[in-house]
């Protein structure tokens, strides 16, 4: 895990290294009141301070000392810790994700279970269509048609940016919290539903496919009752891909939530690392690299984890 | 007479019983018609929405001032089309007169063919047909009376054009879709846009799948000490965030839309190497393989020609999905500004303007790119889904 | 079997349960965190705010403001669109935000310009002058002046504020830069000092006098970085203290109680921090900020809406010390633009009446002819932008020999032809639409324009390498200034910032004189020529400048629009309309 971590650091490091531009130069902007001479000594003062003008390997070397010493460095752009910046978007962009996680896997598996269950061949059809309609359509259209229909003048129902109100501080604690749980109604939505239906439909294929193997029919024959068939045995072999999935839709949801954060304004991880990327705040770039790519191989350890209990076959294959 | 007994005798080739199921569901046939549509709508597009016309008559000449002002790109897509309707044809040809036992053969020597002529004819297009510029405003010159009998496009604009007394006006009887911020006209913007979009999802996908089938290639057959470096440098790949990546990456380069084709395919390969890697697995075990090691073929002989042929169904499936996941992503970044350079028109560029900065929702300029986006994501999805369902030989009944 | 699956799922739940439980927590946590802390740094500032010397009342001098018309209390809400990244003024890194927030309000300066007239007027300074041969500067602090402290200023704030700006390890070097030409200072005692240059510069009184003065006794420092990293808590001698930054959300100001001079009528400011613009104009609408500063767009819009106009102010000003202009830059290094007559083209072709009234939308904006501040004296207002005449274009560029030789529609000129690629700022929607509009009107005269859109500091250093044909920026202004770092031929290229090259011997005199000329209306007269040389050669097409816009909440009263600006500090709200207690 360490060796795939490193490969991630160095693999980001070097790509916005080598990318044209700096923060030293965005920061001086356009110059026009310094004279030649000046500018070129205030810029070469200013890449020093950084610790810009070593060489590419050094300045690596650099960072992941502090990095062992959990020094994330400061932030060029806004001249505070990363680590701090990464405190205060990191739980934003978590609270968005799980919320998201939780309605989907809550919603899906039923959905899914009930649809390859319930088998008019029609329902079933056009179930699938519709599931493939919700998948395809693209995030920040939906995200700005909601905006423009429901948080604009005629309806007013939703704000349309940020995650409080103005005075949120001032709140008691529960009213804050219905505050922030209705900011949060319309970003969820634009998360949850392409994963809704993509975790849907796995579901129900999956459970089609267990649901016709022979075992299945083996237990009807026996007379289990419909439910014990389903649950105790069609499920949990197909929980699988399903877990599966859970490794594969953490870091997924991280990168497609720069398009919601910016649509509706929400200062999470993902406009962070996208301002950093195009401003070229490499201290930046790297910290939030390194935290998804941290946050990304949990998923994947806790997918493995998972496996591992649900399959004893998966340990004791290992045992052997 | 004797043709006709030998195809019988031929039966069902794979290709045609994945056909048949395919075509079992009339729904997924529309949607498969709405992509030739919508391919219909790119290649002659310069004929559907264009401000010159196609004739007209100036001082009694006769002038073509769209054919004269059709550059290299139009005249590839072309060449392109009429190629790949060639190659469809013979397709059809193959399946009534050649031996099934030589047919694949025959197919792959085709289809070589075809691409060496389609790249080579690219090339050519464009080393000679110069850049031409042509900005003479001639509906101004018909409404003066300089020039009559004149024919122009559907669509009767540029897309181009500016046009500033007429920004960002809803869906009326001159623009029939709206305007944008500059006053170019909203359907022609999208139909060319479509452009942008196909070919985003074909070239992007044919990058990543080529470098998806490679390396999962080598991987599935290596196995051992290279298969777990490969497979932690593919880890590596997957847990960096692509569309940072993607970004970055974006800044090395001038705007093009090659450039951009060619990053999302080199950052969304994984997937398809994974399932080529799996599939080799399996197949590595098999007789045939075995046959063809001990024979003493070479490597690029028993990967390409006698493995791949049977890894390759995921992979199409994969595509199908792939090109809409090229499209989605073509269209944020556009949407984010990173896309191809103005004025290019792309629908996620469109779909930025949206929401004017007064919150003034501009609903044409969000309705329409987003629909056009979504029917084309849903038509592939679907061809997808349909294809997949075609080729797992579970759903099939029997013979 | 049963137990197990059971078991994993139930602990998976749970699991989630838990973590979205402490995420709540953990944001409720750092939200009350900021709260404690910010009291408590408030609590220590206003107990270092309280005077350790007597409270009389200033005297107020001659050339200082009446006291202030009108009510006492309530807020002005104001919102920011971006968090400053510091609150000290001198640091590189701070941005506009930061010096709207502290410059007049926290920190004063010595001297400052009179509101109706291009003048200098006292504000810390008693008297001020410069000597008759430029190389000695006179200043002069008032009795009776103190910081927010107490404490009373004296030279050695001044002595203090110019040493720290000058140091090399203080991260100021932009503002350094200012003073290159200080060749030393003298103390004659605690309220006099005599600056001494080293070369007679007709902008020194100017930027000797703007320093904005910081207590030493407060903000001395052994190490450099002490200084470099104090982002927080700044201390001056001006009308409002800083009482706290809720990191993330807004910064508040409250009035100084103990200002040396006539102190304003509202009681706090608060400046929030929105960055987008759409949720900053409905924070107007919904009365939780009460002024801002809108986009173009917003302000035509609104200023038609009759009525928004019931509640609210459209404030349209030219502020004369921050009014600069768009240009897009003809790189005379490649051959397109090297002639004069292809520049003059280019500027006939653009229909800049056009973007005024449409892209722009604003009627009161204007299309300059020059560099300068197009009301300030250095303009001269004689000077007509030119007209918008494509024919006119064609003719020059006939004249100067592109013409399209091959008939391929595009004008050539020796083989080369006209084709050129005009770089612009990546996702600034004004730029695209602008450059949307230059290359189409380019193609009816048979030139091809690629747009080149790069991100920002891809664009700027491509544009210190002069690695463009044409870019297009925006510079600011000031009520006087200085063209040389942008026209004189010595800065083209080494990050100079004249990045067209543009290169005239007869400029560079006048330039030069210039500097040096003390007496004003000689120097006008000298920089008329300048700018009459620079309307006849066109490095730039200069393609607008406009006034100031905001939105301000019709409650307050007192708003006047002065020549040089408006002044917040004189607003009041009556009793009966006050907000915020």
């Amino acid at each position: 895990m360490i060796p795939t971590l490193l490969g991630i650091t160095i693999v980001v490091f070097a790509i916005s290294r080598m990318a044209p531009g700096d923060p030293v130069a965005l920061s001086m902007g356009p110059g026009g009141m310094m004279d030649a001479q000046r500018a070129a000594d205030v810029r070469a003062a200013r890449m020093k301070l950084y610790g810009l003008d070593k060489p590419v390997y050094v300045q690596y070397a650099i960072w992941l000392g502090r990095v062992a010493r959990l020094d994330f460095a400061d932030s060029i752009k806004h001249h505070r810790p990363v680590i701090d910046l990464i405190k205060e978007r990191l739980p934003v962009t978590l609270t968005l994700n799980l919320i998201s996680f939780v309605i989907i896997y809550a919603v899906s598996i039923p959905m899914g279970i009930l649809s390859a269950v319930g088998r008019k061949k029609f329902l079933d059809r056009t179930g699938s269509v519709m599931l493939l309609m919700l998948w395809s359509l693209p995030s920040m259209w939906v995200g700005q048609m909601l905006i423009g229909y429901l948080c604009g003048p005629p309806l007013n129902w939703f704000s349309p940016a940020g995650l409080s109100s103005n005075e949120a501080e001032q709140f008691p604690f529960f009213q804050w919290l219905a505050d922030r749980l209705w900011h949060l109604v319309l970003p969820v939505f634009c998360l949850t539903y392409a994963g809704l239906a993509y975790l849907t439909k796995q579901v129900r294929a999956g459970m089609l496919d267990n649901l016709r193997a022979d075992y299945v029919r083996t237990a009807r024959a026996k007379g289990l009752s419909n439910w014990t068939v389903i649950f105790h045995h069609a499920f949990r072999n197909s929980v699988i891909p399903i877990i599966t999935i859970l490794a594969t839709l953490l870091p997924a949801m991280f990168g497609g939530s720069v398009i919601i954060e910016r649509i509706f304004s929400v200062s999470g991880m993902g406009l962070l690392a996208f301002e950093a990327v195009t401003t070229r705040d490499y201290n930046v770039v790297m910290g939030v690299a390194t935290i998804a790519g941290v946050l990304n191989l949990f998923g994947l350890l806790m997918a493995d984890i998972a496996y591992a209990m649900v399959d004893p076959r998966i340990s004791f294959e290992s045992a052997v | 007479m004797v043709e006709n007994k030998q195809q019988k005798d031929w039966g069902t080739s794979y290709g045609e019983m994945v056909w048949k199921e395919f075509a079992k569901s009339k729904f997924t046939l529309c949607w498969l018609g709405f992509i030739i549509l919508l391919f219909l709508l790119a290649i002659f597009a310069p004929f559907l929405a264009n401000d010159k016309p196609f004739v007209i008559k100036i001082d009694g000449q006769l002038h073509w001032p769209i054919f004269k002002a059709l550059t290299a790109s139009d005249y590839s897509i072309l060449l392109a089309a009429i190629v790949a309707l060639v190659q469809f044809l013979l397709v059809l040809r193959n399946r009534r007169s050649v031996d099934p036992s030589i047919r694949s053969g025959v197919l792959w020597r085709q289809i070589t063919i075809s691409v060496f002529i389609v790249l080579v004819g690219v090339i050519l297009l464009f080393i000679f047909i110069p850049r031409r510029l042509d900005a003479t405003d001639y509906k101004s010159m018909v409404a003066s009376g300089k020039a009559t009998g004149a024919v122009f496009a559907p669509v009767p604009y540029g897309f181009g054009r500016t046009d500033l007394k007429v920004r960002e006006q809803p869906p009326n009887r001159q623009h029939w879709l709206g305007t944008d911020d500059v006053g170019s006209d909203v359907l022609c913007r999208l139909i060319h846009g479509s452009r942008i979009s196909l070919s985003v999802g074909f070239v992007a996908v044919g990058i990543s799948s080529i470098i998806g089938i490679i390396i999962g290639a080598i991987l599935g057959y290596s196995g051992g000490k290279t298969d777990f470096l490969g497979m932690r440098l593919v880890e590596i790949m997957m847990a960096v965030p692509v569309f940072f990546l993607i970004i970055t990456i974006v800044a090395f380069f001038p705007r093009s839309l090659f450039n951009i084709m060619l990053i999302i395919g080199l950052t969304t390969w994984t997937d398809d190497a994974r399932f080529v890697r799996a599939e080799f697995f399996k197949l590595r075990r098999q007789d045939f393989v075995q046959a063809a090691v001990s024979l003493g073929l070479p490597l690029r002989s028993i990967l390409f020609r006698h493995m791949l042929p049977n890894a390759i169904a995921p992979v199409l499936v994969n595509a199908s999905f792939g090109i809409a996941g090229a499209i989605f992503i073509e269209a944020a970044l556009s949407f984010l500004g990173f896309g191809v350079a103005p004025p290019t028109p792309s629908w996620g560029q469109i779909l930025s303007l949206g929401v004017s900065t007064t919150g003034r929702f501009l609903w044409w300029l969000t309705l329409f790119p987003g629909l056009a986006i979504f029917f084309t994501v849903l038509a592939y999805n679907l061809v997808g889904e349909t294809l997949r369902d075609a080729i797992d030989p579970r759903l099939r009944e029997s013979v | 079997m049963n137990g197990r699956s059971g078991a994993f799922k139930f602990f998976l739940f749970l699991f989630l349960v838990v973590i979205i439980f402490l995420q709540f927590l953990s944001m409720v946590q750092a939200d009350r965190l900021y709260d404690r802390l910010n009291t408590l740094i408030g609590r220590l500032e206003s107990r270092a705010s309280v005077p350790t010397r007597s409270t009389e009342k200033p005297t107020i001098s001659a050339t200082s403001a009446k006291e202030y018309p009108g009510n006492e209390g309530d807020w002005l809400v104001r919102s920011l669109d971006s968090e400053p990244a510091t609150l000290c003024d001198f640091l590189v890194s701070s941005t506009w935000p930061t010096r709207y927030i502290v410059l007049y309000n926290i920190y004063e300066s010595m001297i400052d310009y009179e509101p109706d007239d291009f003048k200098f007027r006292g504000i810390l300074a008693e008297k001020f002058s410069i000597s008759d041969d430029g190389l000695v500067i006179y200043f002069k602090l008032r009795d009776n002046i103190w910081f927010s402290d107490g404490h009373p200023v004296t030279t050695d704030d001044v002595i203090f504020t110019y040493n720290t700006i000058t140091d090399p390890n203080i991260d100021a070097a932009s503002l350094a830069n200012y003073f290159r030409d200080v060749d030393h200072y003298d103390k004659i005692n605690d309220k006099e000092i005599k600056f001494y240059m080293k070369r007679v510069y007709f902008l020194s009184l100017g930027y000797l006098g703007s320093m904005t003065i910081y207590p030493e006794h407060i903000y001395k420092y052994k190490d450099a970085r002490e200084f470099n990293e104090r982002r927080s808590n700044p201390v001056g001698t001006g009308p409002y203290v800083f009482e706290k930054w809720d990191i993330g959300r807004q910064v508040v100001l409250r009035r100084n109680e103990n200002y040396w001079g006539p102190k304003p009528k509202i009681k706090k400011l608060v400046f929030p921090f929105i960055t987008n613009s759409t949720a900053e104009l409905q924070s107007l609408l919904s009365g939780k900020t009460d002024y801002t500063r809108p986009v173009p767009d917003q302000y035509s819009e609104k200023s038609n809406d009759e009525n928004f106009k019931k509640n609210f102010y459209c404030l349209s000003y030219w502020d004369a010390m921050n009014t600069g202009y768009f240009w897009i830059g003809w790189n005379q290094a490649r051959p397109f633009f090297a002639d004069r007559k292809v520049r003059l083209a280019m500027t006939h072709l653009i229909d800049r009446e056009a973007i005024k009234e449409h892209i722009l939308r604003n009627p009161e904006a204007r299309i300059p002819t020059g560099n300068f501040y197009i009301y300030g004296l250095q303009n001269d207002p004689n000077i007509k932008p030119w007209p918008y005449d494509p024919e006119k274009a064609k003719q020059l560029l006939d004249e100067a020999g592109w013409i399209d030789h091959d008939g391929d529609g595009i004008r050539d000129k020796n083989g080369v032809p006209f084709r050129f690629k005009y770089m612009i700022a990546a996702d600034l929607a004004l730029h695209e639409q602008i450059a949307k509009l230059v290359k189409d009107a380019a193609a009816s005269v048979g030139i091809e324009v690629i747009l080149d859109p790069y991100e920002g500091s891809v664009f700027f250093e491509k544009a210190h390498n002069r690695d463009f044909d044409a870019v297009s920026m925006g510079w600011g202004g000031n009520v006087e200034e200085d063209p040389y770092q942008i026209w004189h031929s010595s800065q083209i290229g080494n990050r100079g910032s004249n990045y067209v090259g543009f290169r005239n011997s007869e400029a560079d005199a006048l330039i030069e004189q210039a500097r040096q000329t003390l007496d004003t209306d000689k120097r006008n007269k000298l920089y008329h020529q300048f700018h009459r040389i620079i309307h006849e050669e066109q490095p730039y097409t200069f393609i607008y400048t406009r006034p100031e816009q905001r939105f301000l909440d019709k409650r307050f009263q007192n708003v006047i629009v002065h020549k040089l600006g408006i002044d917040e500090r004189e607003w009041y709200v009556p009793a009966q309309s006050q907000k915020y207690k």
